[in-house]
């Protein structure tokens, strides 16, 4: 595939390819040394792929070997106890297969925004006396903004965990708004 | 320490648009909060915020000012822009209105807001000169898309779709974040301009990071814009999205991806745009080839509209690929074109639709009868986006492959006219189902009179641009020599 | 004062607003209140403001020199452009005056006239389109729009012939109008081409300047003045394609007055005045010569008709051969002198027609008589007092078409019969244009005061008609009084108050210029020329207008000569004029016939001859041999190659549609693949 579309690329577009690289280095010399000879770059290209194969292959290793090392050093003797997935406390019942409520995750998105929100204010407590005026209304925008976004959460019941107030349409099409005309013989 | 120093009253005036389009969203929120359900108020508000947004756009224009320390350049190139979107905005509000209604959905205050919030990203992208402020408009414009597309939460299909276009556009929005870090790896900034200086001082770190960066860049807007081979989840997002969505959905995020495409190659990697020209070539020539052949055999509108999109994208592609003043000008015209002919259609398709039926091209028959008007009208919107002469399309089409083919691009031109002759085919199906079957229409149409008026606007523009481009034509040259 | 970019503006207007008018009559018209007739009205109002508002400024200048043209790109994209534009200089503005003035004359006298027709929002529609159309013509700066208004024109008069396409013969006259008119646009089309070939322009203005330079000279140019003068010759109704015109008065009475009188016909003149500065000397000839024969053979076949609008259609037919002359013998200025005065006489004239016809239509209705020609002048008479506006009004058109002093009339048809004299003066062998003009003067006079007599005074023919002749109301009488303090001289004259001499305004601001072919005199020369025969010409034209005048009164007041008597002693003569010198028959028998016969022939050849002996004898031989080949091509060939790529790309499609199979994992699969290639070839 790969040769296949080499080929494409270079019957039809490549005389461009020169040309404009041409063009390009009448200007600029310094250009010149650097992109048009290609072949150049393509070697220099290869080395750094080089490099890029190295780590992959170090990664690769680095996590296989102590896996490997560890299945042939050490003993391997199960019992349903040390099977379980908490060994103790809880027993774990059914599949972990489950659809979850999609509430928590509602709950789960309004508590990151506010968690990170608090990411942002930290820093700018601490530096808030030298900020002056400024800063204090910026914040207090980002705020405003997310706010809002809160008290829109709230009212539209979201926070509860039983909703009372719901109020989305039906999804499907509503009653259409014209009857269908009889059909008028001629 | 003052924080002053960071920026001036000058850049705040600068966003101006984005900040009312903010204050605008928030309060459409804040009302449907309120339990002002009434549909038309909201709407209103909403236009108001798109109208005062607009108004100031065309105030900051004139010279090219640059924002913040570099992050945003405004100049008419993005005004142009700014102005595009708001115009898809504000039709696709009025669009949706009798569509939302028809879905039981309208009272739902969050969809104006969405399609705001959706706005302000798509300007952010076409007015950074940077890639994080890309990626920042990106995320807000994708963010609203993936709720939009599944804005009808009782609709399986829908759902289906926002989730596929949340996981896919997350997955394209990974490969243009590790894009945009390796080029700063290479390059050591984000800013455009200082990428260009790296590159022209040849302090560029590693070759490779800059070659992987580009390249990983350039498949996270091909997922955005849908270039074949990363177009699979278009046909089944448009199709599944709520139709008016669908048609915002192949037009602003397809005109600021474009945008902002042209802005990356043309200004952060002007100087080595000839190096993709080969991709861009390839990327072109296959993306109009298998979207038209795609669309060919689809018997759903959508689908064959959303094929269609992306055989577009194909023909815009050769824009960037040429990449002088003329083409990026005939890429704007085509944006515009495009864009409004689809809106145009899109809207007939949602007023057409229905519960069993509406989608599909047979249901179209003998529509011709019972509403001539709008018969016409999508027939206009076909005939364009297939390029005939009397419609805007043609011009569009027309300057298009000229850009192409003064550069000495005639094979992939030669490619174009063929696709183009493939798509009358299927533009012309429907066509040809509206008017020339026997069979009564069994369609109930259900629209709103402003909808319809706007769609016979539409329908005129397109017709007059055709005749008389002059106007459009300057204006999108003015916009393309600012950034050429 | 009006400037630069708000002419622009004002032309603009004047252009379009009948065109929207005519959109939403067309579109809306019936769903508007009174259908929509107060769009068409108000809109040519409006434009009528606007034009006289351009010539009160016209005046205000008193420049002879004014000249304005603007250009707009139509299609600009780079290498290919297309410029429109307007090009106004003094006649525009003139031009532009009469056509709005008719034209809302027309508008206001069919409220009336056309009340509860069938197709009454159309009618309105129509007119709006002939407006803009005619506007268009006179606004053009360049051959093309020219052209297309030209045909524009031509379309709307086709539309407005036929209005009520019910009657077959209303339906026939249209085609037949648009169909001569067709024979005459292709020498027009022809002249345009020669003159583009030549000179690679269609701006006037490069066109003159391009002649002049000998980019075009001698036969061709000769050859392109006759193209171009075709044109004219088929929309103005000269002799051979005349023919079209009185057969055009089957349309409603006002379009006959806004189209086939006033506007519409004097667009060949205006043409011919136009382009005269490319007119090379022979042209000219033929010009004058056309317009001449024309003006003299028109007024005698006008002599016998009975219709009152074919009187009327024969006396334009006349006039404008008038035109047609004084353009042929260079004096320009008059031939636009009397399309103005001509244009509102005429319409004048028509608009009356039309009140009479109206209300004869109405009396003969109220008595159920069907039968009756309301047109005929032979069951007229004494109308005078049943109808005294519509009488007076006449009276004073009839006497300024007939050159009587103190009207319009007389002014123009003394600078016309003037430069024909004077041009037989310096050229003895072109006597017979001055005797054609001279002749026909006299007959014009004798048969509109023909006309007058027989309509207003006398004994009432059909006495119980007669009882239920009303005048017309306000609607209708109000641009014929209009028109007809229009027909007094003073309009012409002012500032200067001398009801012999034409010096006045419009000689002053139009002033001719030179001819650029080589070898016509100069604007200078001519006028030289007219200015000696001014007097002669006066004296000659009062005699024979006196004469056709006093023939009239005896031979149709005081019946000291019978009619009746003069037709059977020149029987022929009478025969030949009553049947319009049977041209209708002629091309009927001549022309239509043999081309019939000759289609009929070579069809006879084609279908019976040659088709079933060569063809099918040919045929069942290479049915054998595609027979065999056809095995060959649909088997072979057809199947894999034609069928096979249209198959092919379907099935390509139906593979591609295979992948789309909706699965996540697959997209992300093949945008991986995509990602891997693009990388590679780029390392490549």
């Amino acid at each position: 595939m790969g040769i296949a579309f080499g080929l494409i690329s270079g019957s039809f577009p490549s005389e461009k390819y020169v040309r404009n690289s041409i063009s390009l280095s009448c200007g600029n010399l310094k250009y010149y040394s650097k992109f048009a000879d290609s072949k150049r770059v393509k070697k220099s290209m290869y080395r750094d792929f080089g490099t890029i194969f190295i780590f992959i292959f170090l990664g690769i290793v680095l996590v296989y070997v102590p896996l490997l090392i560890q299945k042939l050093v050490a003993p391997s003797n199960p019992n349903p106890d040390k099977l379980a997935t908490y060994e103790c406390g809880e027993e774990s019942e059914g599949s972990a297969w489950v659809q979850f409520n999609i509430r928590f995750y509602v709950v789960a998105l309004i508590f990151l925004i506010f968690d990170v929100e608090v990411v942002f204010l930290f820093p700018w407590a601490v530096v808030f006396n030298e900020l002056g005026m400024l800063a204090f209304v910026e914040m207090a925008i980002f705020l405003i903004i997310l706010l809002i976004g809160l008290a829109y959460v709230w009212k539209k019941s979201d926070l509860d965990w039983v909703k009372y107030n719901v109020k989305y349409g039906r999804g499907r099409y509503a009653s259409l708004i014209e009857k269908p005309k009889p059909v008028q013989e001629s | 320490m003052d924080i002053s120093q960071f920026f001036t009253s000058a850049d705040l005036f600068g966003i101006a648009p984005e900040i009312i389009l903010t204050v605008t969203a928030l309060s459409v929120l804040t009302l449907e909060m309120l339990h002002v359900s009434r549909p038309g108020i909201i709407l209103m508000v909403a236009a108001l915020g798109l109208f005062l947004a607009g108004a100031l756009a065309i105030n900051t224009s004139g010279d090219e000012q640059i924002l913040f320390g570099g992050m945003l350049v405004l100049n008419r190139f993005s005004v142009f822009f700014d102005f595009l979107y708001i115009t898809i905005g504000l039709l696709t509000l009025i669009f949706s209105q009798g569509y939302l209604e028809k879905r039981g959905s309208a009272s739902r205050g969050e969809y104006p807001a969405l399609i705001l919030f959706a706005i302000i990203g798509m300007m952010l992208m076409t007015r950074a000169n940077d890639l994080v402020i890309v990626f920042l408009g990106l995320e807000l414009l994708s963010l609203s898309l993936y709720i939009l597309v599944g804005f009808l939460r009782h609709d399986q299909l829908s759902n289906e779709s926002g989730l596929k276009y949340l996981l896919l556009g997350a997955f394209a929005t990974g490969f243009f974040l590790f894009g945009a870090a390796l080029t700063y790896g290479a390059a050591g900034t984000t800013n455009y301009n200082g990428i260009v200086t790296a590159i022209t001082n040849n302090t560029i770190l590693s070759d490779t990071y800059l070659f992987l960066g580009i390249g990983l860049l350039l498949i996270g807007f091909a997922f955005k814009v849908a270039l074949v081979p990363f177009h699979m989840w278009s046909p089944d997002v448009y199709q599944g999205a709520p139709t008016t969505v669908t048609g915002f959905l192949c037009t602003a995020p397809k005109a600021a991806g474009f945008g902002a495409l042209i802005i990356l190659f043309n200004r952060a990697f002007v100087d080595i745009h000839y190096q993709w020209q080969d991709i861009f070539w390839i990327l072109s020539a296959m993306t109009m080839t298998i979207g038209n052949i795609s669309a060919l055999i689809q018997h759903n509108v959508k689908r064959m509209l959303a094929f269609s999109s992306v055989s577009h994208a194909g023909f815009l592609i050769m824009g960037i690929l040429v990449l002088n003043e003329t083409s990026i000008s005939a890429v704007l015209f085509y944006l515009v074109v495009y864009s409004v002919v689809n809106l145009g259609a899109f809207a007939i398709v949602s007023a057409a639709e229905q519960e069993e039926r509406g989608l599909n091209l047979k249901d179209y028959r003998g529509l011709a009868a019972q509403h001539p008007w709008l018969s016409a009208a999508m027939t206009i919107f076909m005939l364009s986006l297939a390029g005939f002469p009397p419609t805007a399309g043609f011009v569009a089409k027309f300057g298009l492959f000229s850009a192409a083919v003064s550069q000495g691009y005639i094979g992939l031109v030669i490619i174009a006219v063929l696709n183009t002759l493939i798509s009358i085919y299927y533009y012309l199906r429907l066509v040809v189902n509206m008017y020339m079957q026997k069979e009564e229409s069994t369609l109930i149409l259900s629209y709103k009179m402003l909808a319809i008026v706007f769609v016979g606007l539409i329908a005129i523009m397109m017709i007059i641009l055709g005749i008389t481009p002059g106007y459009l034509l300057e204006i999108v040259t003015e916009a393309a020599s600012t950034v050429a | 004062m009006i400037t630069g970019n708000i002419i622009t503006d004002f032309c603009l207007l004047i252009l379009f607003l009948p065109l929207l008018a005519f959109a939403i009559n067309i579109f809306f018209g019936k769903r508007l209140p009174r259908q929509g007739d107060w769009v068409s009205v108000g809109s040519v109002l409006i434009t009528l403001i606007l034009s006289l508002s351009l010539l009160m400024n016209m005046f205000m200048n008193w420049d002879a020199n004014f000249s304005y043209e603007a250009q707009f790109s139509w299609i600009d994209l780079g290498a290919f452009k297309v410029e429109l534009g307007f090009w106004v200089d003094n006649i525009t503005i003139v031009m532009l005056a009469v056509v709005a003035l008719i034209s809302s004359m027309t508008h206001i006298f069919s409220l009336e006239y056309m009340k509860g027709d069938i197709r009454y929002s159309r009618y309105y529609a129509y007119l709006g389109l002939f407006t803009f159309s005619m506007n268009g013509i006179v606004l053009a700066n360049n051959l093309v729009s020219l052209y297309i208004f030209w045909e524009l024109v031509g379309v709307s008069s086709y539309l407005l012939i036929a209005h009520w396409f019910e009657k077959h013969s209303a339906a026939d006259a249209g085609k037949k109008a648009f169909l001569t008119n067709r024979v005459g646009d292709i020498g027009f089309f022809i002249g345009i081409m020669l003159i583009f070939t030549a000179i690679g322009s269609f701006n006037f203005q490069d066109v003159f300047a391009g002649v002049s330079q000998g980019m075009i000279s001698g036969t061709l140019l000769t050859l392109a003045g006759v193209g171009l003068f075709m044109g004219a010759v088929g929309k103005s109704s000269q002799f051979p394609l005349h023919i079209w015109l009185p057969d055009a008065m089957e349309g409603p009475t006002p379009v006959s007055a806004l189209m086939h009188a006033a506007t519409m016909v004097a667009a060949g003149v205006y043409l011919t005045v136009r382009l005269f500065p490319l007119f090379s000397p022979e042209a000219l000839t033929i010009i004058a010569y056309v317009g001449g024969f024309t003006a003299l053979f028109a007024a005698t076949i006008a002599i016998t008709q009975n219709d009152i609008k074919k009187v009327l259609a024969y006396s334009t037919v006349s006039q404008l051969g008038y035109m047609i002359l004084a353009v042929g013998v260079g004096n320009y200025v008059a031939a636009l002198f009397h399309l103005l005065t001509h244009a509102m006489f005429k319409a004048c004239l028509f608009y009356g027609s039309g009140s009479v016809i109206h209300a004869m239509h109405h009396s003969l209705h109220e008595l159920h008589d069907h039968d009756t020609d309301p047109q005929d002048m032979r069951n007229m008479g004494g109308f005078k007092t049943k109808m005294p506006i519509t009488h007076w009004t006449m009276v004073i058109s009839t006497l300024a078409i007939s050159g009587v002093p103190l009207f319009s009339g007389f002014l123009s048809k003394d600078a016309i019969l003037a430069g024909s004299l004077a041009f037989a003066q310096h050229h003895p062998q072109h006597f017979l244009l001055p005797v054609f003009g001279f002749g026909a003067a006299a007959i014009t006079a004798f048969y509109m005061f023909r006309l007058i007599f027989m309509t207003f005074h006398g004994e009432p023919k059909l006495p119980k008609v007669f009882e239920g002749i009303h005048e017309s109301p306000k609607v209708m009488t109000f641009p014929l009084m209009l028109l007809a303090g229009l027909s007094f001289f003073i309009f012409y004259t002012l500032p200067y108050f001398n009801p012999i001499s034409d010096h006045g305004w419009f000689t002053e601001l139009i002033k001719a210029g030179d001819s650029v072919a080589p070898g016509n005199p100069t604007a200078h020369e001519i006028y030289d020329g007219v200015h000696h025969a001014h007097y002669p010409a006066m004296a000659l034209s009062l005699l024979v207008a006196g004469l056709g005048i006093g023939l009239s009164y005896l031979m149709y007041m005081k019946h000291k000569f019978s009619a009746e008597n003069w037709a059977r002693k020149m029987g022929f003569l009478y025969k030949l004029s009553l049947n319009k010198y049977f041209f209708d028959e002629n091309y009927n028998r001549f022309l239509y016939q043999p081309l019939l016969k000759l289609s009929r022939a070579v069809a006879y050849l084609d279908w019976d001859l040659y088709d079933k002996y060569f063809i099918n004898g040919f045929g069942r031989v290479t049915n054998l041999l595609s027979k065999i080949t056809g095995r060959i091509d649909y088997d072979g060939l057809d199947q894999i190659l034609v069928d096979g790529v249209g198959r092919s790309v379907r099935r390509l499609g139906k593979q591609l549609k295979q992948v789309q199979t909706g699965r996540l994992q697959n997209y992300m699969l093949f945008a991986l693949v995509g990602l891997i290639i693009i990388l590679v070839i780029q390392t490549i």
